[in-house]
């Protein structure tokens, strides 16, 4: 478990530093909301799901699709703006999509995909399908009003989805206690009969045993869950680097985190030659994703009237 | 000179202190980012609302019923969907209020293409916003336009839409405002809040402004000329007056451009008066063409003016697909470029008559 674990971890931690490392170059034309430091939600509760359960995720989002198993090659070449990236150079970094993984898309529109993930529960479930949906979503998304529509649907019909939110503390600059009159987000769901659990971020076995058992309440048919997942963003809100010249946060309350970052004790428990070759496969395939990307062609200008309807004919001619 | 978005924050300063703004607010509007492009740096009314763009507009709604001077901000207009039903009913109330209900709102929002914002940073929202009775709709294409615009927003009684057109945020004006320093350097030292530790304790320090006001609803020729009219506002404005330029050198010819500035109500006199003259006319926005607000502008030329077109009037308007796509080659040839406005330009200007 732990092998795959660390792969999985680091694959996500070195994709994105060397998103950042190669930023500064303009070669990657997307905005940019790094997971760094969050990884462990994603692949965490991941952990507890099944090939085919479905994600919704947002806008910061590279770390679910990874978790999920989407393609890296397909990562890179959307950030950079390529036609064989995942949306073929349309979305960017913000609009990953792997339906073949039950990645069913993230919105840079907070919130919307969170009444997705509702309806294609209600679906499922009306279906008799065994699969649940898991929907991802930040501490900010729950002042949208779409948060509690969709916890109020998802209770009334006892829908199987299972709500993550990934509680980072911080909504852009402006601290959750500055924008929330109550910091307890279970309570919330609870109030609208949607039960609730936290869980430290920087545990990752804590994640995945919580994750197992709440999926398996979802799965079993009692209902929608929700997981409080506390995590920590170390980057900026968008972009490659630290912000903290910026004042909203100290470095210090970054350094606790990183402090308890879960990569190392995770590595930690593997023997050396194991973590060593799991690093190198990791850096090549990180390598051969952005030599795919550099190589890969922009899209033609054709491209831009090309899935706007289903069929080919543009209606009006 | 100030930027365009220096010069929305000194507007909103001078509405704090002498037009009665009593609330600046929106998502990461207050301390310490004050706006993501820093609209609203260190004004002392502003503060941060939860991530909710409904409560965001609906709040503005009571704080204006209360009698308050709000000003509200949503992040990007492409968030402005999430609350396409406030705006509507904000716009009804005056007068399903049957006057009882005056509603002195500003709401400003970040407007159009040109910071390679993929597609839900990069949408425009003036058609859309223009089908909302009750509003009036200004987007200023320069920082002097955007104080006198701003000023009269505030001071208007009826909920007025602020758009700013993103990829102008930056530059800076060509005209000074009234009360900015003639250096550039010393108006930022005053009003841009430093990075690093001294953030915690900064004050601006607020130039003495003086109010100017550009009148809602009052267009202004930015180049005379009798080859064709060119309507135009926001981020297209400036490469018009560009592509004008540059084929008055090239043809010899002079097109006269208008900054419409006021969406709505527009200045129908301006561009009657420069329709009759030139007797051609192209309008130009990044707006998605079906259905543009040009389109109501042609419509209006049409049915007014038939007999004075010499050729076809056209508009040139951002193509009609869901979004604007990252890589660079979706987004040139979705919203009008230089190229295609000179493109234009010279075809109605040398269409045979
Ligand atoms: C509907 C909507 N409003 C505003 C924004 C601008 N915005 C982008 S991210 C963000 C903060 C989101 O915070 P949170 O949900 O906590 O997610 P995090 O970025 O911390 O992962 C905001 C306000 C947006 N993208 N969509
Ligand atoms: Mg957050």
């Amino acid at each position: 478990m732990m092998t795959r674990l660390y792969r999985e971890l680091l694959k996500i931690r070195r994709a994105e530093e060397e998103v950042a490392r190669a930023y500064p170059t303009d070669r990657i034309k997307s905005p940019v909301h790094l997971s760094i430091g969050q990884e462990a939600v994603s692949v965490g509760i991941c952990w507890a799901l099944n090939p085919d359960d479905i994600v919704y995720g947002t806008y910061r989002g590279h770390a679910l699709y990874l978790a999920r198993g989407g393609d890296l090659r397909e990562m890179v070449a959307e950030l950079y703006g390529k036609l064989t990236g995942c949306t073929r150079g349309k979305g960017g970094s913000m609009h990953l999509i792997a339906p073949e993984r039950g990645v069913m898309g993230m919105s840079a529109v907070v919130g919307t995909t969170i009444a997705n993930a509702v309806g294609h529960a209600y679906a499922m479930k009306v279906r008799r399908q065994e699969a649940i949906v898991a929907s991802f979503f930040g501490d900010g998304a729950t002042e949208e009003g779409v948060f509690a529509e969709s916890l109020n649907f998802a209770a009334l019909k006892k829908l199987p989805v299972l709500f993550v939110c990934e509680n980072n503390g911080y909504a852009i600059h402006t601290a959750q206690a500055k924008r929330q009159g109550s910091l307890d987000l279970c309570a919330k769901a609870s109030a609208f009969g949607v039960p609730g659990r936290s869980i430290d971020g920087s545990d990752i076995e804590a994640i995945i045993s919580t994750a197992r058992e709440t999926v398996n309440e979802v799965r079993s048919g009692q209902g929608p869950r929700f997981l409080e997942v506390r995590t920590y963003r170390w980057r900026e809100h968008v972009g490659p680097n630290t912000d903290f010249a910026l004042g909203y946060r100290s470095e210090d309350e970054c350094s606790s985190w990183i402090a308890n970052d879960v990569l190392p004790r995770v590595a930690a428990r593997l023997d050396q030659d194991e973590r060593r070759a799991i690093e190198a496969e990791v850096e090549a395939e990180i390598a051969d994703a952005f030599a795919f990307a550099e190589a890969s062609p922009f899209p033609p200008a054709s491209e831009l009237v090309r899935d706007v309807y289903k069929e080919e004919a543009p209606c009006c001619n | 000179m100030a930027t365009l978005v220096q010069a929305v924050r000194l507007a909103l300063h001078y509405g704090e202190e002498h037009l009665g703004v009593t609330d600046v607010f929106g998502e990461d509007v207050g301390p310490p980012l004050g706006g993501v492009f820093t609209a609203t740096q260190g004004l002392r009314t502003a503060w941060n609302s939860p991530l909710d763009e409904r409560g965001i507009i609906g709040m503005a709604m009571g704080i204006a019923y209360a009698g308050g001077r709000p000003v509200a901000e949503i992040q990007f207009c492409d968030y402005g969907f999430n609350v396409i039903d406030l705006l509507k009913v904000a716009g009804n109330q005056y007068w399903a209020g049957a006057g009882q209900y005056p509603l002195p709102m500003v709401v400003m929002t970040p407007s159009g293409s040109g910071i390679r914002g993929s597609l839900y940073h990069s949408h425009s929202f003036e058609s859309w916003a223009s089908r909302l009775p009750g509003w009036k709709i200004v987007m200023p294409s320069n920082a002097l336009d955007a104080y006198g615009l701003m000023l009269s927003a505030i001071e208007d009684p009826n909920p007025v839409l602020v758009l700013l057109p993103k990829a102008l945020l930056r530059v800076r004006g060509e005209q000074r405002l009234p009360g900015e320093p003639d250096d550039e350097n010393e108006l930022k030292e005053r009003i841009d809040a430093p990075v690093g530790e001294a953030r915690t304790t900064w004050q601006p320090r607020w130039p003495k402004m003086e109010p100017y006001f550009v009148p809602i609803g009052k267009a202004s020729t930015v180049r005379e000329g009798d080859a064709c009219t060119v309507i135009s506002y926001g981020r297209t404005l400036p490469l018009a007056v560009q592509a004008a330029d540059e084929l008055a050198t090239e043809l010899g010819n002079r097109a006269e451009v208008i900054d419409l500035r006021s969406i709505f109500p527009y200045d129908w006199k301006c561009i009657s008066q420069s329709v009759s003259k030139t007797g051609r006319l192209l309008i130009v926005n990044e707006d998605t063409e079906v259905t543009n607000f040009g389109e109501h502008l042609l419509r209006r030329v049409i049915e007014h003016h038939f007999y004075d077109l010499l050729v076809r009037p056209r508009l040139l308007a951002g193509k009609h697909v869901p979004g604007i796509g990252l890589n660079q080659v979706y987004e040139q040839n979705t919203v009008p470029q230089l190229r295609h406005i000179k493109q234009a330009m010279s075809e109605v200007i040398l269409e045979q008559a």
